[in-house]
């Protein structure tokens, strides 16, 4: 009730203040004709009873104070007035919206690393049977020495990939330059790794190729006969034999987007 | 005493509406001109009786064919006349009580 009322105030407001003038008139005047009933004069009744009333102007404030929401009008001229003083001072304008945006920015990038590093998983068949280990320290290891390891049957399977290879791509009279992972012919079979079209590498390729959705989508354009058809890399023809889901991620993580996955010819290790 | 104002102007307009001026004036009359009621104190207690929803305003002529505003005891304020009419006959009951046994 009272809410409903207060709202129907504030929608009539210069109409309350006008009746309310109308009101005290209304209240001098008819105090002023008891007065002259009494023998005061015209004039002199008029302004006793305006004495006697008060300052009409304070009481209406009072009486509309009690319609409303006052808190939210300071509230209001509380933001005007903010709003009025960073306009003032352009200097602690800057300022303030710097320490936000470089707040805020922190924040995102903290919590975007850390969802990367803690939560994220790669897409594989089951990560939790998956692990990663180095010889002997070092980031990558020849071929001799993977073999070895793998020959050893210390682990069920060992794979190894080397995520930091450039391969030149034939295309017409130009060249392109992408970014390959190295990866020996056994990884798709043991971590599962899923494709979205076609297969994974096999074991004893040497001349396949698995693109990335990127690659397919930009370079590729899409094209629907894209499995089988040949590209020129490193000078040889190779074959696209499967495509990556779009939401493809490497055992590496940390946003790592290799535009194709080729058989290793060279070193590298990584294992379960 | 608080909260008695608005009893009295309540009890006032149980009988028909009236405007500020002769409400106070009939609370000085009925009261055998023992009590006076400031203006400055009726009209700020009339807005939160509108407030309230125990009354409504409404404009009209005065006697002296003057605008006027009428105000009207609305079905709220009448149970809450009845209300506050009940605990203040209680309570001065009571005072009495005290002061007569004590």
């Amino acid at each position: 009730m009272e809410f409903r009322n207060k709202f129907a105030f504030l929608r009539g407001q210069s109409k309350f203040d006008a009746a309310l003038t109308e009101e005290m008139q209304f209240h001098i005047e008819e105090r002023a004709d008891e007065l002259e009933r009494a023998g005061v004069a015209r004039a002199e009744a008029l302004r006793r009873a305006r004495v006697e009333l008060g300052s009409a102007a304070r009481m209406a404030e009072d009486l509309s104070r009690e319609w409303q929401w006052t808190w939210f009008e300071d509230l209001l001229s509380d933001l005007r007035f903010a709003a009025r003083s960073l306009r003032r001072e352009p200097a602690f304008l800057i300022v303030a919206v710097l320490s936000l945006a470089l707040g805020i920015g922190v924040n995102t990038a903290i919590f975007s690393f850390s969802m990367e590093a803690l939560m994220s998983e790669p897409s594989v068949r089951d990560p939790s049977t998956l692990a990663f280990a180095r010889l002997g320290g070092n980031s990558h290891v020849d071929m001799e020495r993977f073999q070895f390891v793998r020959d050893a049957k210390a682990f069920p399977d060992v794979a190894g990939l080397r995520e930091d290879g450039d391969i030149n791509w034939r295309v017409g009279e130009e060249t392109q330059r992408l970014f390959a992972m190295r990866v020996t012919d056994n990884l798709f079979e043991m971590a599962g790794i899923p494709v979205s079209m076609g297969r994974g590498l096999r074991l004893g390729e040497l001349d396949t190729v698995v693109i990335s959705s990127r690659m397919w989508h930009g370079r590729l354009a899409s094209d629907p006969d894209v499995i089988g058809r040949a590209l020129i890399l490193d000078g040889r023809p190779h074959t696209v034999v499967g495509v990556l889901p779009e939401d493809h991620r490497t055992l590496i993580g940390f946003g790592f987007h290799p535009d194709l996955y080729a058989p290793v010819r060279g070193q590298g290790v990584n294992v379960q | 005493m608080p909260g008695t104002l608005y009893l009295l102007v309540m009890r006032t307009l149980a009988a028909g509406p009236l405007h500020g001026y002769a409400i106070a004036k009939r609370i000085k009359e009925s009261s055998g001109e023992f009590l006076t009621v400031e203006e400055g104190s009726l009209y700020p207690a009339l807005n939160r009786m509108l407030v309230k929803g125990w009354l409504t305003a409404e404009w009209g002529l005065s006697e002296s064919n003057r605008k006027a505003r009428f105000y009207e005891l609305t079905s709220a304020g009448r149970k809450r006349l009845k209300l506050e009419n009940q605990d203040f006959r209680r309570m001065v009951r009571a005072i009495e009580l005290v002061l007569d046994n004590a």
